[in-house]
C-alpha cells in the first residue's frame, strides 16, 4: 500500500543560480539541498518551476557568469522538472497581489511565482531571498 | 465531452505519462486542466527520479581569479 504523496516543491530563479554558479553565496548548501530530493527518503514528490523564474536565472547566468552556464541551466531541467508557464490572466493576478498586500520590496517575478504555487496547491519554495517567506510559504534550501 | 480549458496549459513540459494521465482527468472530470493538475499532484506520486539525472549534475567549473558576482545584488544590472 503506498504511502501518502509527498508535498510538491517549487524551485526559484535563485536556487537555480546557486545551483549553478560555485561562487554564488549559497551554493555549497544549494548543493546539500539538491543531494535530499532523491532516494526513498526524500521529503518532496513532483518538483516544479515557471517559465519566468528559468528566464531569470538563464539571463543572468549568461550576463555575470558565461554562456556555458546558462545552457547548462536548461539541461538541467530538461528531466524530472514540471514547468509552469504564466497566463496574462496570472499576471493581473500578480499584479493584484502587489497592491493590495503588504508586498511592497516583494518583487512581481516573485508574486507571479505564487500564483502559479497556488494554483496547484503548492506551499514550499526553494529559494534563497526572503520574498516567499514574506508572502507566507515555507522557504527551504 | 468535457468542457475546454479556460486558460493556457499550466504547465508545458510534462512528461508523456503525467499528461496523459492529465488529459484522462480532464476528460473524466471537466473542469479546467490547472484544477486536474493539482488533483492528479495530491494523488500521484512521481517516480524516483533516476540518480544520474542532468537535475543532479555538478555545476561548471569558473575562473577562479574572477571576482564573483550576486544574484541577490545584481539580478536587474543588465537590464538597462
Amino acid at each position: 500500500m503506498p504511502g501518502p504523496v509527498k508535498p510538491s516543491l517549487f524551485i526559484d530563479a535563485s536556487a537555480w543560480v546557486a545551483l549553478e554558479y560555485p561562487k554564488d553565496a549559497s551554493h555549497q548548501a544549494a548543493m546539500a539541498f539538491l543531494g535530499n530530493l532523491r532516494g526513498p527518503d526524500r521529503r518532496f514528490g513532483h518538483l516544479h518551476t515557471s517559465l519566468h523564474a528559468l528566464l531569470e536565472a538563464h539571463g543572468w547566468l549568461l550576463h555575470n557568469v558565461s554562456s556555458r552556464h546558462a545552457d547548462h541551466l536548461l539541461d538541467r531541467v530538461e528531466r524530472g522538472v514540471l514547468l509552469h508557464e504564466a497566463t496574462s490572466e496570472d499576471f493581473w493576478a500578480a499584479a493584484a497581489r502587489r497592491r493590495k498586500e503588504a508586498a511592497e520590496s516583494v518583487e512581481l517575478a516573485d508574486l507571479l511565482s505564487a500564483v502559479l504555487m497556488d494554483e496547484v496547491g503548492i506551499n514550499t519554495a526553494w529559494s534563497y531571498d526572503d520574498d516567499f517567506e514574506a508572502m507566507g510559504y515555507e522557504r527551504v534550501g | 465531452m468535457a468542457s475546454p480549458s479556460k486558460r493556457a496549459p499550466v504547465s508545458t513540459r510534462l512528461s508523456p505519462e503525467l499528461l496523459s494521465k492529465l488529459d484522462a482527468l480532464v476528460a473524466e472530470l471537466g473542469g479546467s486542466r490547472s484544477d486536474a493538475l493539482r488533483h492528479l499532484l495530491e494523488t500521484y506520486e512521481p517516480e524516483l527520479l533516476d540518480e544520474q539525472a542532468p537535475l543532479f549534475d555538478p555545476p561548471l567549473p569558473v575562473d577562479e581569479d574572477e571576482p564573483a558576482a550576486s544574484f541577490k545584488e545584481t539580478r536587474y544590472d543588465h537590464v538597462a
